[in-house]
């Protein structure tokens, strides 16, 4: 017997689901409901359940960032906020931490090719104001900044091939105008 | 005989489909990102052609060339993109003694300025978009051009096509930077940094013509395809035949189309473009002198195989269609499936094909260039390709669509699939009524959302998927886990003394 609980935020309250699994058996109590289901694992990697009254639903799952599962069904891609507790906790830890963050980190989106630098160090630019032209996969693409600042380093250049991912700029929050 | 596609992807399959069918043998050629690409594995003959930047391979007409003599083909077709309006690459063939499954150097070169074709088309009768007539030095005569034409203005490459080096420009203001940036996509993109404006008409729909002619001076329309949904100016959705076209503005699209063509003696497939005003009068944009991307939706209401034209009457063969035009069946939708994000503004996805499953059943076609476990590479266009429905009506056709959709599976990399189960469901798109600015106001207002409310039975899915992948639980089913090969090898030890 194999038992996981999981936090399913969907668009009510967050609440638990228990899976508990003996062979292809598996239970699942949600809200205080029971259900049972037969699992299969398809030989191109889907998974299928067989509930109890005959209804069959057949996707394939796995996990995409922390706390995201991704289920497709056909050409529709599911993304559910389903979290084991511990991993939950930790998402939230380290979404509390960024929510104070000055920098604006700016990384490429996909791999590509650098056209064009268009601001130096030491440079302000606008919320909005471009940044560099990224070139893949036949489009030149604005990278801009979204709040704008201060270029504090920007280890790129003209010409050069970047991995997605990779860290183009990094940006100062300006000044609180207010303040 | 033997064939060469300078080309990639799913149309290098798609000619090959049509040299098997005639008896003909193919051969691939290939840059060092698609050494494993499905066209190399589906071809009889396969030759490295250089490094993956398409500069360097797919548009290397020395290597090209050194291909076609190596494998000994006579023939060679260009597919769509890269290569294949370049007039200066069908004169190489013809010079090499090859034969160029397309239009004649002179006919690409016509219709291949934009603004040279304007002024040939003007002379020959074919209504055309005020424009200027020839590529501008500078911002300034694009400035001027705006001033007395009104904007907003459409910069456009004189080489270019598919959208690509397109800017849309709504005031003087603008003039000045868009016009560097479209002279260097331009100049990046199809080797030529000149660039024009014209006058934009507002909410027009793009309609286009097919018309085949062969080398004896035959020349039909085979019907119009209608290719409003454009999400910035690049065609994601075509159909057979225009919701907006009846029987009295098919004779005479069909009827221009075919005095553009006639007007540069075309032969082999092409396409002339128009765009059809609200008020039913409609304007030459461009002639394709190539086969175009969304060919199967008029193979499959006309009953006609394109690709296998273009070779027919390359080899000296006459027209197969009757001149004064076949008869439509029903209607088709093609959706092109490209490598990238509609939830994030389309961004690349490039990567591994995890997973792949076509829809199947009838009235459905694919015209793929992948397969489970190929990688996109960021090199090319990230079109993987096209899911083509035929029905008897457009109702019945919208019905398989929805349904092949439901059954479409790409994992691995984000795909469009989402745009198009959700375009099925808008009472707009069911009912035919757009332009060409509809889909980038469409996404623009937000209709396009991540599916929610997932089902009972899917969050229960996922919870059992993801306990099985947190427990490594994820047993492979037995019959997957053992191979042909080793059942053999059991058996063989069954047998066994």
């Amino acid at each position: 017997m194999e038992r996981a609980v999981f936090v399913y935020r969907g668009e009510g309250d967050p609440e638990e689901i228990v899976v508990e699994r003996r062979g292809s058996a598996c239970t699942f109590t949600r809200g205080g409901r029971v259900e049972h289901a037969d699992a299969a694992e398809l030989g191109d990697g889907r998974l299928s359940l067989v509930f109890e009254d005959g209804r069959q639903v057949c996707g394939r799952v796995a996990a995409a960032a922390t706390g995201l599962v991704a289920v497709a069904q056909g050409s529709t891609a599911y993304r559910l906020s389903l979290a084991e507790p511990l991993t939950d906790r930790l998402a939230h830890a380290q979404g509390g931490e960024h929510a104070g963050d000055e920098r604006e980190d700016v990384r490429a989106l996909m791999p590509g090719r650098v056209v064009e630098v268009a601001v130096k160090v030491g440079e302000t630019v606008p919320a909005g104001g471009l940044l560099l032209v990224l070139e893949a996969m036949k489009m030149q693409n604005e990278i801009r900044s979204a709040r704008g600042g201060t270029v504090l380093s920007a280890p790129v250049e003209k010409g050069k091939a970047v991995e997605g991912g990779a860290l183009l700029m990094t940006l100062e929050a300006p000044p609180n105008p207010i303040g | 005989m033997r064939l060469l596609v300078a080309n990639r992807g799913e149309i290098a399959l798609r000619v090959f489909r049509a040299c098997r069918e005639m008896g003909i043998e193919t051969v691939a050629v290939y840059s060092d990102a698609d050494r494993r690409a499905p066209h190399v594995a589906a071809a009889d003959h396969a030759v490295r052609i250089g490094p993956a930047p398409a500069r360097e391979s797919y548009l290397c007409v020395p290597a090209l060339l050194d291909a076609a003599r190596k494998t000994g083909a006579k023939l060679l077709h260009p597919g769509y993109g890269f290569l294949s309006e370049n007039a200066a690459f069908a004169r190489a063939c013809r010079d090499a003694g090859l034969t160029f499954v397309g239009p004649t150097p002179e006919a690409i070169e016509a219709m291949g300025s934009k603004t040279g074709s304007r002024q040939l088309m003007e002379k020959a009768g074919v209504p055309v978009v005020p424009g200027m007539t020839r590529p501008a030095a500078g911002p300034a005569e694009v400035a001027a051009f705006g001033r007395k034409a009104g904007y907003p203005i459409l910069l456009k490459a004189s080489a270019g096509g598919g959208g690509k080096g397109m800017r849309r420009v709504e005031s003087e203001s603008e003039v000045g930077a868009a016009f560097e940036r479209a002279r260097s996509e331009a100049l990046t993109f199809f080797g030529d940094g000149a660039v024009y404006a014209e006058k934009l008409v507002e909410r027009p729909r793009h309609v286009e013509v097919q018309v085949v002619g062969d080398l004896r001076g035959r020349r039909a329309a085979v019907g119009e395809r209608e290719c409003s949904l454009q999400r910035r100016h690049q065609k994601v959705v075509e159909e057979c035949p225009s919701p907006a076209v009846d029987e009295a503005l098919r004779a005479r699209l069909s009827a221009t189309a075919v005095a553009a063509a006639d007007a540069v003696s075309y032969s082999s497939c092409g396409t002339v473009e128009f765009l059809l005003a609200p008020d039913g009068s409609f304007y030459f944009l461009e002639m394709n002198t190539r086969l175009q991307v969304e060919h199967p939706v008029t193979e499959e209401v006309f009953g006609v195989d394109l690709a296998r034209e273009m070779i027919a009457i390359a080899l000296g063969q006459p027209l197969s269609l009757p001149q004064g035009g076949v008869s439509p069946r029903g209607h088709a939708i093609e959706c092109r499936i490209y490598a990238e994000d509609p939830l994030q503004g389309f961004a690349p996805s490039p990567g591994r094909i995890t997973a792949l499953r076509l829809p199947q059943g009838p009235g459905v076609r694919n015209d793929v260039g992948i397969e489970a476990g190929s990688v996109v590479p960021i090199d090319y266009d990230p079109m993987l390709g096209k899911l083509i429905v035929h029905g008897s009506s457009r109702a019945r056709a919208l019905e398989c669509l929805s349904r092949a959709l439901s059954e479409y599976e790409i994992s691995g990399v984000v795909t469009t699939l989402p745009l198009f189960a959700a375009l099925t469901a808008d009472p707009d798109f069911r009912a035919g009524a757009f332009d060409v600015q509809w889909l980038d106001r469409w996404l623009a207002a937000g209709r396009l959302a991540a599916p929610s409310g997932a089902s009972p039975e899917i969050v229960s899915l996922a919870a059992a998927g993801l306990h099985a992948f947190e427990e490594g639980a994820s047993a492979p089913a037995p019959d997957a886990a053992a191979s042909g090969w080793r059942l053999t090898a059991r058996r063989e030890g069954l047998r066994g003394p």
